[in-house]
């Protein structure tokens, strides 16, 4: 009998890790390398017994359970391993949120292998693949490709007025809600304005159809009309798609937005403001010595997070303003991948699929987006300012 | 702290004074500006403004009079269908000759002979009809369409169209030349053809030529037409150009202010400067600055509110007026829209399909949700580290639209099942941390009493944590609930059956598709009623209500819940 207080040999700890690891490669190299994980659950069932990719992948789940029953048996700690059996339950709850992370999270990362082949869903059934050669040939296609650029500057253009314009009106919005000092009034204003949050962008779409479409419906252009004057085409042109986007945003997400804004303010010491009052500071040098330092932690923090959707410009309601007149401003990389993965309404440039191309340019958006986080919180660290993570 | 300058409290009072003073002097000033510039523009800009009104109505009756003159486009369609016709009929008679003719001669000795002559004839005809097509889309509709986009910009060349309608008669004329040799030729070798049967095709083909010259005819008037009004358009053009005012910046400005709801919120705002400056007189406690900055805000919000509130209450109004414009006059309350919705099956189908997408998904949503956050949030749960790392490395890298319409449709095949709207959103990874975060703020100490008691995680957390968190769970099902009951995207890519469509997808196609000139993606099976406008208010309303009914009775869960997690996380 060993001593209570012994940790588990080394040796027990190598091999349950060495287990772990090769249980969870033979899974994933199963799922990216050996035949096609894409097929239909269907035709796996029928396949299971011939399947070596099925049973590649029941080997490694095998294995890597196998090892955390290596482990916990050697356990000879029996203090941890109470430790450990006592979150039993715990661990029972977390069991729904794995399998869907590992489902609908880690699959589909495991699936962006398709940027490398040839994949189409008619070969689904496939079980070899054609890998592409040069293997990088969707990123040198999408990189030469003549919409690159377009969809570079659309994309860019939308997130970049979104910064400037959209992102700091909740922040204003919620310091003038702050000075507000009618508790009622206070709360009717912050009804009204969570109120257009609550309308989906398809409302949203179709009011701004009926108050700026076109004249035999639309209501501004047909006051424009009857006073005599040209329509204007607020919904069906170049120039107008841009301002018409922030203002949609603004409308319909400015109040929302100041929630959070709120929530930091409340948090403010009142203790400040007494003792800056003392000192003989009026309400503006309040605002901008004492409210904004203390809400700029988060205004930093959501701004970081901004930059993680930053070429993320809102699938639904792009797809909606978007139509034949304004298809050259308003194609952004959200309804790109679409249009050309899933309508086929744009081609991919030939030698690709539409899949894999527009999982490609997916994956570039991804990849980007993520970048960006990392790099400005990074900034954000540099500048003495804590970060999100 | 750097002091400037001190001032005495008499001084502070005087300045105090002074400017409340100086408020309600510049208030007077701007009510008196406003009711001049209402009395001045009544007389002055509203007759520039009717002048104007009637000058350009004038100018574009007549630039539309103009328009319709020079709009004899039609009639190189009609030439175009005039050469159709009757080549067709021609053509059709010919058939008709010779169907008879092998009705007749089926038992003749030279059967054989006359069937091989007949596919010949058959073969010149399918190329006549060729020709004809060709003719028709190459020369007549060309000119049709060129003709059209030629008219508007004002540069019509009807020599080139002529030029055009020339050569097309010519290639007619000569094919029809061809074919009335062939059938010459092919008459003269028939030895078993009748007379009557060559008296036919003689006859067919006199009729050709009359056509022909008929549309010659035709073409002649439409040159003579065209070159007589090219000459008038483009006076009409140069006229209408110079008599269709052009509104400069001052004019417009001026335009602007006529407008007397200008005047009034100018009034308003020196009523309100006026009220400012007596009431910081009479207290001397207030500052008239920081009163005026209260007053400023409040309208600001006022304007912002109703900004907000104005397109919503316009779709209302709207939906209750039988004109379909939001003409809203009391005791015309009109109910057919929402009965005609009542009655559509498709938008009934469609609500009780999104209020079954959204009750079945937040349930789901905030039970997988709610436990997970909960046995994230114990502190203590080895392990716990790297899966708040793994939340965090998903909620900022995602995959992409294609990997995820490959698992949900391909792999797991869930097309057209709702599931496909569920499963894939049943975390979101934010509203997991703020959960977790709000959780971990608990009091831990009813928890150990309740475990000594004998109580499991699972047991503690159903019957302790979740009546103590009810206003976060509330909150948040408020947001996932929004999130299934606004979402298109998802029910757009995975739900192809119309029976299954929500109301966002419904309202798409009744709403914005409608409009024919917005839709380039029109699925045939789409429009089968053209809604009025009221309907389309009414539906818009029906898919918006439901929502904000929600917000009301979750509004005072709401900013104890979400607020406490936000603020940390």
């Amino acid at each position: 009998m060993v001593s209570p207080t012994k940790k588990n040999p080394p040796s027990v700890k190598y091999i349950s890790r060495a287990l772990s690891i090769l249980g969870l490669a033979m899974v994933i190299i199963a799922l990216v390398f050996m035949g096609n994980p894409l097929a239909n659950l269907n035709s796996w069932a029928l396949n299971a017994t011939a399947s070596p990719q099925l049973s590649t992948i029941v080997l490694g789940f095998i294995l890597f359970i196998l090892s955390f029953i290596v482990y916990i048996t050697n356990e000879r700690n029996p203090k941890k391993l109470r430790h450990i059996l006592r979150y039993r339950w715990l661990y029972a709850m977390l069991i729904p949120a794995g399998v869907y992370y590992f489902v609908f999270k880690l699959l589909p990362v495991l699936n962006l292998r398709i940027v490398f082949q040839y994949y189409s869903p008619t070969r689904a059934r496939n079980l070899n693949v054609e890998w592409l050669n040069p293997l990088y040939l969707n990123f040198k296609e999408f990189f030469t490709y003549r919409d690159f650029t377009m969809l570079l500057k659309n994309t860019l253009t939308l997130a970049v007025l979104n910064i400037v314009f959209y992102f700091p009106f909740p922040i204003i919005l919620a310091l003038l809600l702050n000075e507000i000092k009618h508790m009622k009034f206070k709360r009717v204003v912050q009804s009204v304005l969570y109120l257009p949050h609550f309308v989906s962008w398809t409302v949203l779409g179709s009011i701004m159809l009926m108050l700026l479409g076109p004249s035999p419906n639309g209501l501004i252009n047909s006051l424009i009309k009857a006073a005599g004057g040209e329509e204007i085409p607020f919904m069906m042109s170049e120039i107008w798609f841009r301002p018409m986007y922030i203002l949609e945003l603004m409308w319909k997400e400015s109040g929302w937005g100041t929630i959070i804004y709120l929530a930091a303010l409340s948090g403010v010491d009142e203790q400040l403001y007494e003792a800056s009052v003392i000192d003989g500071a009026g309400r503006f040098k309040q605002l901008l010595h004492i409210t904004l330092p203390c809400i700029l932690p988060t205004i930093i923090t959501l701004l970081i997070l901004r930059m993680g959707s930053f070429l993320d410009s809102g699938f639904d309601q792009i797809y909606l303003m978007l139509n034949s007149y304004n298809r050259n401003v308003a194609t952004v990389f959200d309804t790109y991948v679409y249009d050309v993965g899933l309508t086929g309404t744009i081609t991919a440039p030939s030698g690709t699929t539409n899949y894999s191309y527009s999982a490609t340019v997916g994956v570039f958006r991804s990849v980007v987006s993520l970048l960006l986080v990392v790099g400005s919180n990074a900034l954000a660290k540099l500048a003495g300012e804590e970060g999100v993570y | 702290m750097k002091k400037r300058f001190t001032l005495t409290y008499e001084q502070v009072e005087h300045l105090k004074k002074r400017q409340s003073r100086a408020l309600i002097v510049i208030g007077c000033i701007m009510v008196v500006l406003s009711i001049l510039g209402i009395s001045l523009n009544i007389s002055g800009a509203r007759t520039t403004l009717t002048t104007r009104q009637a000058l350009t109505s004038g100018a574009a009756k007549q630039f539309q009079a103009m328009k319709n003159d020079r709009d004899i486009l039609p009639a190189g369609e009609d030439l175009a269908s005039a050469f159709k016709a009757s080549a067709e009929k021609v053509a059709l008679e010919k058939q008709n000759t010779l169907t008879n003719q092998r009705a007749a001669s089926h038992n003749e000795r030279d059967y054989k002979k006359f069937t091989s002559r007949m596919e010949e004839y058959d073969r010149e005809l399918t190329a006549f009809y060729g020709e004809i097509d060709r003719l028709n889309e190459e020369g007549a509709l060309s000119a049709y369409q060129a003709s059209i986009s030629a008219a508007i910009s004002g540069r019509i060349s009807a020599h080139e169209k002529y030029e055009e309608a020339n050569s097309a008669l010519k290639l007619l004329k000569r094919d029809s030349t061809n074919a009335t040799k062939a059938y010459n030729k092919a008459s003269k070798e028939g030895s078993g053809s009748s007379a009557e049967e060559i008296a036919a095709l003689l006859e067919a083909s006199k009729k050709a030529e009359e056509a022909y010259t008929v549309a010659e005819n035709e073409k002649n008037a439409l040159y003579a037409a065209y070159s007589n009004n090219d000459a008038i358009v483009k006076s009409a053009l140069a006229s209408a150009s110079a008599v269709l005012p052009k509104v400069s910046f001052f004019e417009s400005v001026l335009l602007f202010f006529s407008a007397p709801i200008v005047w009034a919120i100018f009034a308003v705002l020196g009523i309100e400067l006026v009220i400012n400056g007596a009431v910081c007189l009479k207290i001397p406690k207030l500052t008239p600055l920081s009163v005026l900055a209260d007053i400023l805000i409040y309208d600001f919000f006022v304007v912002l509110g109703s900004i907000m509130l104005a397109p919503l209450l316009y779709v209302a109004v709207g939906s209750f007026s039988s004109t379909g414009l939001a003409q809203f006059r009391f005791g015309k309350v009109d109910f057919s829209a929402y009965k005609m919705i009542a009655f559509s099956q498709r938008t009934m189908r469609s609500i009780g399909n999104s209020f079954l997408i959204t009750i079945v998904g937040t349930i789901i949503n905030i039970a997988i949700t709610s436990i997970t956050a909960y046995a994230l949030s114990k502190r203590d749960l080895p392990g716990r580290k790297w899966m708040m790392k793994l939340v965090v490395v998903f909620m900022l890298f995602h995959a992409g639209l294609i990997p995820d319409y490959i698992l949900v449709a391909n792999t797991l095949g869930l097309t057209n099942t709702y599931w496909a709207i569920w499963l894939p959103v049943i975390i979101s990874s934010s509203n997991l941390i703020i959960m977790k975060n709000f959780f971990q703020q608990l009091p831990e100490s009813i928890e150990e009493s309740a475990r000594i008691d004998g109580c499991n995680e699972i047991q503690s957390f159903i019957h302790i944590v979740i009546p103590m968190s009810m206003a976060s769970i509330a909150t948040f099902s408020l947001f996932y609930a929004v999130g299934h009951w606004n979402n298109y995207q998802r029910a757009m890519i995975y739900i192809s059956d119309p029976n299954k469509y929500p109301i966002t997808v419904l309202l798409r196609q009744v709403v914005i598709l409608s409009q024919g000139s917005l839709a380039d993606d029109v699925l045939p099976e789409v429009q089968v009623w053209a809604p009025t406008n009221s309907v389309k208010y009414a539906t818009i309303m029906v898919g918006t209500v439901p929502i904000i009914c929600v917000y009301p009775f979750l509004q005072k869960h709401f900013t104890k819940g979400v607020l406490l997690g936000s603020v940390k996380g």
